[in-house]
């Protein structure tokens, strides 16, 4: 238990958002708009 | 009822919004300026319009509230919802920018008479899917206007309606997404501190955030888990987010929300496509704190009742009652002017949607090609007008199906929008008459299916992905059977599986 949650709920509501936020971090820094004007 | 102080917070919130619309009515010159504000808006504009567009007020309190009925495997609600934003920038928006700044579109459904070379079908059917969607979703959010306003003035229902549509109506008539855009930035900026503020006196005042894991497992100790078991029907009515329906639950929420008219509409308003690079983490990073505080602040609510510190009247009140608990007197307008904040800012939105389907799509597009921008910019306000009138009398007497209206109001957004945008953006073989059966199929079927669930049979999943599965097949047979797009179509809009097209 790990502030009165289950070990699998704790990290998973924790890691998720995380892992989700960096990936779309990562497009940001990948991707490369050609702008028109 | 209301202090002084309360009153003359509200006042002020109401008169910032309002000298806000008459300020931005002085730039609207065209109709491109009323729709999507001159294409002009800047990176937090944006970012914070999306965010705001889609943090109704049910999403302010009922996301408390359904975490104060069913615990943390509703915790996945505060992930798909601010993902949804994420998906409808990087898979819808970046491509649909570039698009629609090369072609001049000024709604979505422009795009799809394009794409689908059908200039009066596709328009026609995705622009009435626009209104009633949009018109459902906006008679749910007045409900939590009511709410607080009753809450903080102790005024009727429906004197709170006409004070809240009658405020709406005045900076959306006059300034259309500039002041959205303007009012939406500093409603987004309210919202963001508000809930930073208010959440963590409504731990505290719960006991911790261990105590209230604690005490909120020993209710029911699934409350602590990640899903209900998976059994039909629930153990409990509170127990139907199990694996199945939560895969349903990802469809609607993370992909059916973002493809709603009032939220990816915005896209087209940007200024820059650079503003693309960052904007899907910056949405999402900003929305997934604030929708953790708010649903751990029903856990909280929940806890504390269990203490017996308070008593909650029903669910969608929790995090009214926490704050009545937990914070001094003169915080309550601050809360007040979150919620009201964030019920506005969709409600604005999705008034704007509309007036822009009808004017644009339907007036200007099918009835009179001719029109004058003036025109158009004038029928867009009337919509508006009438609009605002029809849903504040929905809302005054609201039908007995309110809730089931507003879960409707997202299932069709994922039944007809999501097929059609998806295979019309990334599948070269997606062709008019499959479009057309696909948003067809969606729109009616999950009509049917919400009715099937709640009068005949309660259904595993939620009723949309019923139909959804539905409009991806018809979208996927029909298109296989009938003529592909010409080359002509698909270069002008861009078609095919990537984001951004290679320089050659």
């Amino acid at each position: 238990m790990i502030y009165g949650l289950p070990d699998t709920t704790f990290f998973v509501v924790l890691l998720v958002p995380i892992v989700i936020a960096l990936l779309l971090l990562f497009w940001g820094f990948k991707y490369k708009p050609v702008e028109e004007n | 009822m209301a202090s002084i102080m309360t009153t003359s917070i509200i006042v002020l919130y109401f008169l910032i919004t309002l000298l806000v619309g008459a300020w931005a009515s002085k730039k609207v010159k065209s109709s491109e300026d009323y729709i999507v504000a001159g294409r002009s808006l800047g990176f937090w504009f944006f970012v914070l319009l999306v965010v705001s567009s889609a943090t109704s007020g049910m999403s302010i309190l009922g996301v408390a509230g359904l975490g104060y009925t069913a615990g943390w495997p509703s915790i996945w609600e505060q992930i798909f919802v601010p993902l949804t934003t994420a998906v409808c920038i990087l898979f819808y928006g970046t491509k649909l920018h570039k698009i629609s700044e090369k072609m001049g579109y000024m709604t979505v459904q422009d795009y799809f008479a394009d794409r689908f070379y059908s200039p009066k079908l596709m328009r026609v059917l995705s622009g009435l899917a626009v209104i009633v969607t949009s018109t459902i979703y906006l008679v749910g959010q007045y409900t939590a206007i009511s709410i607080v306003l009753i809450w903080l003035f102790g005024i009727t229902h429906t004197q709170a309606l006409i004070i809240a549509a009658a405020i709406v109506l005045f900076y959306v008539v006059l300034g259309g997404l500039y002041a959205v855009a303007w009012v939406n930035l500093i409603q987004g900026i309210f919202i963001v501190g508000g809930v930073l503020i208010v959440s963590p006196f409504i731990l505290k005042a719960a006991g911790g955030f261990t105590h209230i894991n604690t005490v909120i497992a020993s209710i029911d100790p699934n409350f602590v888990n990640l899903a209900y078991p998976q059994m039909h029907p629930p153990y409990a009515g509170y127990a139907f987010l199990t694996p199945l329906y939560l895969v349903s639950f990802f469809f609607l929420l993370a992909m059916g929300l973002g493809s709603g008219p009032h939220i990816i509409n915005n896209v087209l308003a940007v200024k820059k496509d650079k503003y693309f690079k960052f904007a899907p983490f910056a949405s999402f990073a900003i929305y997934v704190v604030i929708m953790y505080l708010l649903k751990i602040v029903g856990f909280g609510t929940r806890a504390m009742v269990a203490d017996g510190l308070l008593k909650v009247p029903y669910p969608d009140y929790a995090y009214i009652s926490a704050v009545n608990y937990a914070l001094p007197t003169l915080i309550w307008p601050l809360f007040a002017v979150i919620v009201l904040s964030a019920v506005m800012s969709t409600t604005d939105r999705l008034m704007l949607t509309i007036g822009s389907s009808v004017s644009w799509d339907i007036y200007k597009n099918l009835i009179n090609p001719k029109a004058e921008d003036k025109t158009i910019t004038n029928i867009s306000r009337i919509t508006v007008v009438v609009v605002a009138i029809l849903t504040l009398y929905l809302a005054i007497k609201p039908p007995q199906l309110l809730a089931l209206l507003i879960w409707m109001g997202i299932g069709i957004m994922l039944s007809s929008f999501v097929m059609p945008l998806l295979a019309g953006l990334y599948w070269k073989r997606a062709t008019r008459e499959g479009a057309i059966a696909s948003m067809g199929i969606g729109f009616a079927t999950s009509i049917i299916f919400g009715f099937i669930h709640q009068y005949i049979v309660k259904l595993p999943m939620h009723f949309s992905m019923y139909s959804f599965i539905l409009s991806v097949i018809a979208m996927i047979v029909v298109s296989l059977l009938t003529k592909s797009p010409s080359e002509k179509v698909l270069k002008n809009t861009l078609t095919g599986p990537f984001i951004q097209q290679k320089k050659r």
